[in-house]
């Protein structure tokens, strides 16, 4: 995929030299917060080492419940990673192997090139650099207050406390939790819930964060409050992998897209890519975003060339338009 | 609504930056003089300080207060009634009410009386002290002091996770309620009762996948069997110090002048 320079980018994002202020942006500024994709660069994925791997991984909980097949995969460094999958497709389990909680009933995770060792001082380390957000906040925090609830992973790592005092306000700068901290876990939303479950990771300084269905059940405002923090977290040179079963946000978000069908790898690669493949999608439970789905419409209908990218936002698919069909149109319609 | 309205109030009160240790020394010296002086008058004279503290300085409504004394009010009266009623002479000096049951006689006599009369105001007492402690300190700021006061830890944590999943507990059982009601769950006393048991069930069900979820997630977040967090630092006030002494002498020197009165 070639840079678009028409291509929509996130209000705060450094657009690349010569972009103007383009009517995505603008709109993106005017409708309020809404999930817009961002790609400063293009990803290469090849390019990148991953930072985690999962190796011929095969794990079967004690009922027998065999959730992941001989699943190899490579999560790249300092990507966006979306896994996606259907409902019980293993995206929750791979998340618990990858961090060491489960361990796999055969094959290898490898973190930063070594396979990851079981006993108590290497899995606090991993846990350190590799921080999981779980789905259900409530599962997460169990501190009477804030503040609290994200002391918690500083001390466990064995820092003192006035380091670990002020890690914690750092983070609770940063992802402006400022008036929350002080407030009890239960009377909390289920956003700012998410939030704060991210935010008592994240202290933990992790080089990866990986968030299980950060999205699920949450409103499209408070879903691209989320997105980004997560975007924040990956300026900061973090790799952040999610597991989603929302193609739309996949396709906008993300920098390198996954998935999983029955515990199986069904594809990986770009998200224009892999999210463009229909069939591959319904073999997963899926079904295509619909701006992929406007878009072969449209090309199908010969208003976009089949050299058209694909778009990966409805801004991208109105530039494409503008590109290719405008002109198209107004020669076919007569001279008054 | 909220499901807790006491905690609500513990974070809304003029005290809730007050240091914990000044409100528990004040709930806690007052029970203890109210239990030791064992003495109507000196138990009406706590309760009255306890209510203009909580009313006066903490400012919460003089109503809500009341309304949660009120409370365990069912409580304390059924066990004082069984203290005040007894089997009695008709014919007795002291006997102020006798009546006939069969071959005996069940009434009221003055010691019986008084007995009642001062266990409820010491127990109304102590209802208030606690109350106080209550609604004006968040359990966190509780916890905090108690392990800086090195209480075991174990009583602690049981504390955090109990306080934490009361709420859970609480929401899950409502929208299982809720859910429940909406398809007539709760339209005739046979359904009611069979309902009440499946929610009841499922309610363990979900609260032992909740601790297995709980402890999961805790150990991702390196979680090696000490729940440790970081503790506020509350600062001491001079004012409430000073309240705290006068309202405790004088309930102690109340106590002394009721047992210099007995023996003089
Ligand atoms: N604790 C468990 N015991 C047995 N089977 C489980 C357990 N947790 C999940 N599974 C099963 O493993 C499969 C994958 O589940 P999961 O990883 O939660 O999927 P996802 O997160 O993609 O929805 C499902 O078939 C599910 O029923
Ligand atoms: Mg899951």
């Amino acid at each position: 995929m070639s840079i678009d320079p028409t291509r929509s980018h996130a209000p705060g994002a450094t657009p690349p030299p010569g972009v103007q202020d383009t009517e995505g942006e603008a709109a993106a500024r005017h409708n309020g917060p809404r999930i817009v994709a961002r790609r400063p660069e293009e990803a290469t994925p090849a390019a990148a080492p991953p930072v985690l791997a999962a190796e011929a991984v095969t794990f079967a909980y004690p009922d027998g419940t065999v959730a992941l097949h001989d699943l190899s995969l490579q999560l790249p460094q300092g990507l966006r990673v979306a896994i996606l999958g259907a409902n019980g497709c293993g995206k929750t389990t791979l998340f618990l192997n990858l961090n060491g909680i489960l361990r796999p009933t055969s094959g290898t995770i490898v973190h930063n090139g070594e396979p990851i060792a079981y006993d108590r001082q290497s899995l606090r380390e991993l846990r350190r650099r590799v921080g999981l957000v779980f789905q259900d906040p409530d599962s997460q925090l169990f501190a009477a207050s804030v503040r609290q609830d994200i002391s918690f992973g500083p001390l466990n790592l064995g820092w003192s406390e006035e380091v670990a005092r002020a890690k914690v306000e750092q983070v609770i700068a940063d992802t402006n939790l400022g008036e929350l901290v002080d407030r009890p876990t239960h009377m909390l939303s289920y956003g700012q819930k998410k939030r704060v479950a991210i935010a008592g990771v994240l202290v933990m300084e992790p080089d990866v964060i990986i968030a299980d269905e950060p999205t699920a059940g949450l409103d499209p405002e408070t879903t691209a409050r989320v997105l980004d923090l997560l975007d924040t977290l990956h300026d900061a040179g973090r790799s952040i992998v999610i597991s989603t079963h929302d193609v739309e946000m996949a396709l906008a978000w993300a920098d390198h897209a996954i998935v999983l069908g029955r515990g199986h790898l069904l594809a990986e690669g770009p998200p224009a890519t892999v999210l463009s493949d229909e069939h591959l999608l319904r073999e997963a439970g899926l079904l295509p975003p619909l701006v992929v789905e406007a878009y072969r419409q449209l090309r199908g209908a010969g208003l976009l060339p089949a050299s058209a990218p694909v778009p990966r936002t409805v801004e991208d698919l109105t530039a494409l338009l503008v590109r290719h069909a405008k002109p198209r149109l107004a020669a076919d319609s007569p001279p008054e | 609504m909220h499901p807790f309205p006491i905690d609500l109030y513990a974070y809304n009160n003029r005290l809730r930056d007050a240091h914990p240790a000044e409100k528990i020394l004040f709930a806690g010296l007052t029970m203890l003089i109210c239990l030791i002086a064992s003495s109507p008058l000196v138990a009406v004279l706590a309760l009255a300080c306890v209510t203009v503290a909580v009313v006066r300085v903490a400012g919460i409504p003089l109503r809500a207060f009341w309304y949660f004394v009120r409370l365990p009010a069912g409580f304390i009266v059924i066990g004082v009634l069984t203290l005040a009623v007894t089997t009695v002479d008709p014919a007795g000096p002291q006997t102020l009410l006798a009546l006939p049951v069969g071959p005996w006689h069940i009434g009221v006599v003055e010691s019986s009386l008084a007995r009642a009369v001062q266990v409820a105001s010491v127990s109304f007492a102590c209802v208030a002290s606690m109350l106080a402690l209550a609604l004006t300190t968040p359990m966190v700021d509780l916890t905090d002091q108690l392990r800086k006061w090195r209480v075991p830890q174990l009583f602690i944590e049981l504390m955090v996770l109990m306080y934490r999943f009361i709420f859970v507990f609480i929401e899950t059982a409502q929208a299982m309620y809720i859910a429940q009601n909406a398809r007539l769950g709760y339209s005739n006393w046979r359904r009611s009762l069979r309902s009440a048991g499946m929610l009841a069930a499922n309610l363990y069900l979900r609260s032992q996948s909740r601790a297995s979820l709980l402890f999961t997630a805790l150990t991702a977040r390196g979680y090696s069997g000490e729940l440790r967090v970081l503790t506020a630092q509350p600062t001491w006030s001079r004012r409430n110090l000073i309240l705290i002494a006068c309202v405790e002498s004088l309930l102690l020197l109340t106590t002394v002048a009721t047992w210099w009165g007995a023996f003089v």
